[in-house]
């Protein structure tokens, strides 16, 4: 019998395996199908100008940063102070930072953020019949997103 | 560690230590400009360049606190230019010019060479040390939720960058944040505007370093997110690269 499951990268995925194991599947027993982690491309081109994948907030922080300092200077002259006025800016500046950036990478993003809380990983166990019930509860206790049973051939 | 091991990888992921654990990964060269910007250092400090990242910043925070570059910003913007020119000394004004250029010229050239790095130990794909035990501390590969990190950064600037292993960084911004705060009188004037006495806050607040907060509470945030994300990150890369080492025997019988 074949069990198939999808994890996410997690160290219960890791402890997931060793408990397989520990019911006495062999390491030739199981098979992993890791993906290909999204958004780690060899394209220096492509990457540099999202670079480091957390471009949705990169915005914000710049212009949540520059409005903040904005606030703080004209609270000093405005009347409700430096410090609500520098929280207003930076919420101000965030929200418009992180508005641009959505409009400017929604379509280069949209597949990679579809994708997000699907599997990540695949395991395949080969097993006799009678372990397949302790193998699949071990699964499921460790997380796994989804478990399928296959009959051989 | 495995010393034998890092010799034979020539463009190594990551390095981990019982202080911290650093990662090449890409940057935005221009984000990293920025941050040199905001701040001279800032951007050395997110490439982890912590002893050229502090020796900037401490340079930029005594010159502009020597010429009080920060009240002649908030005068200027605030339409008092007279006044500006008045607080500003010019002995140091000008050695800040030079700092600030060097600063963003420098940390985008850096951020370019780590780029190359990062997609160079990619592409040799080498094994990693995901674990170091030493005698006060251990430090291991592990997921970090990035909004937990982002939230206690805001709460007190560092320990964000505790929670991401970064033993320096942390360090650097509590006691860096904590002296800013300090000077700057933004606890008593929280305090003030909490209970709606607007004009006392204002009053007891120190103007020429309360321009300092927004700056650096703002990088502390943004540093310790993308810490954590970075470190998911090398998580799935390293498992991944362990289970098709070790779970992808040929002897597997595949299903039909």
């Amino acid at each position: 019998m074949y069990l198939i499951a999808s994890f996410h990268y997690s160290l219960h995925t890791e402890i997931a395996i060793a408990k397989v194991e520990e019911l006495g599947i062999k390491k030739e027993q199981i098979f992993a199908v890791p993906l290909e982690i999204r958004g780690e491309t060899r394209n220096i081109f492509d990457t540099i100008h999202h670079a480091d994948g957390v471009s949705m907030f990169d915005g914000g922080a710049i212009l949540g940063t520059a409005c903040m300092v904005l606030g703080v200077i004209y609270g000093f002259i405005l009347a409700w102070g430096p410090i609500i006025c520098g929280l207003l800016g930076l919420a101000g500046g965030f929200l418009v930072g992180f508005l641009i950036d959505i409009s400017f990478t929604k379509r280069k993003h949209s597949k990679a953020r579809r994708n997000e809380k699907d599997g990540e990983l695949f395991l395949m166990v080969h097993c006799d019949p009678h372990q397949v019930e302790q193998v699949r509860k071990t699964l499921w206790d460790h997380l796994a997103l989804g478990v399928a049973v296959l009959p051989d051939n | 560690m495995q010393p034998s091991q890092s010799k034979i990888i020539r463009r190594p992921k990551s390095a981990i230590s019982v202080y911290s654990l650093n990662v090449f990964h890409l940057r935005n060269p221009l984000v990293v400009a920025w941050w040199s910007m905001v701040y001279p250092g800032f951007g050395h400090i997110r490439m982890v360049s912590m002893g050229k990242g502090m020796f900037l910043f401490l340079g930029e925070i005594l010159i502009n606190t020597h010429a009080h570059i920060n009240l002649a910003i908030i005068y200027s913007f605030t339409g008092n230019i007279a006044m500006a020119k008045e607080v500003l000394h010019a002995d140091l004004l000008i050695l800040y010019c030079g700092i600030l250029v060097f600063a963003v010229w420098d940390s985008y050239r850096v951020a370019l060479e780590l780029n190359k790095f990062s997609v160079l130990a990619d592409h040799e794909n080498g094994p990693m040390d995901t674990m170091i035990v030493g005698s006060a501390a251990l430090n291991a590969y592990e997921k970090r939720n990035p909004w937990v990190a982002l939230a206690w950064s805001a709460f007190v600037p560092g320990t964000g960058h505790i929670y991401c292993m970064s033993l320096f960084p942390a360090i650097f911004m509590m006691i860096g944040g904590g002296t800013i705060i300090y000077l700057s009188h933004l606890l008593p004037a929280i305090g003030y505007t909490a209970i709606g006495q607007l004009s006392a806050a204002k009053a007891v607040l120190d103007w020429q370093w309360l321009l300092n907060v927004p700056s650096f509470w703002c990088f502390a945030v943004y540093d310790s997110y993308v810490k954590a994300v970075e470190i998911n990150k090398l998580f799935d890369q390293e498992q991944a690269q362990y289970l098709r080492n070790n779970y992808q025997n040929t002897l597997f019988e595949m299903p039909l």
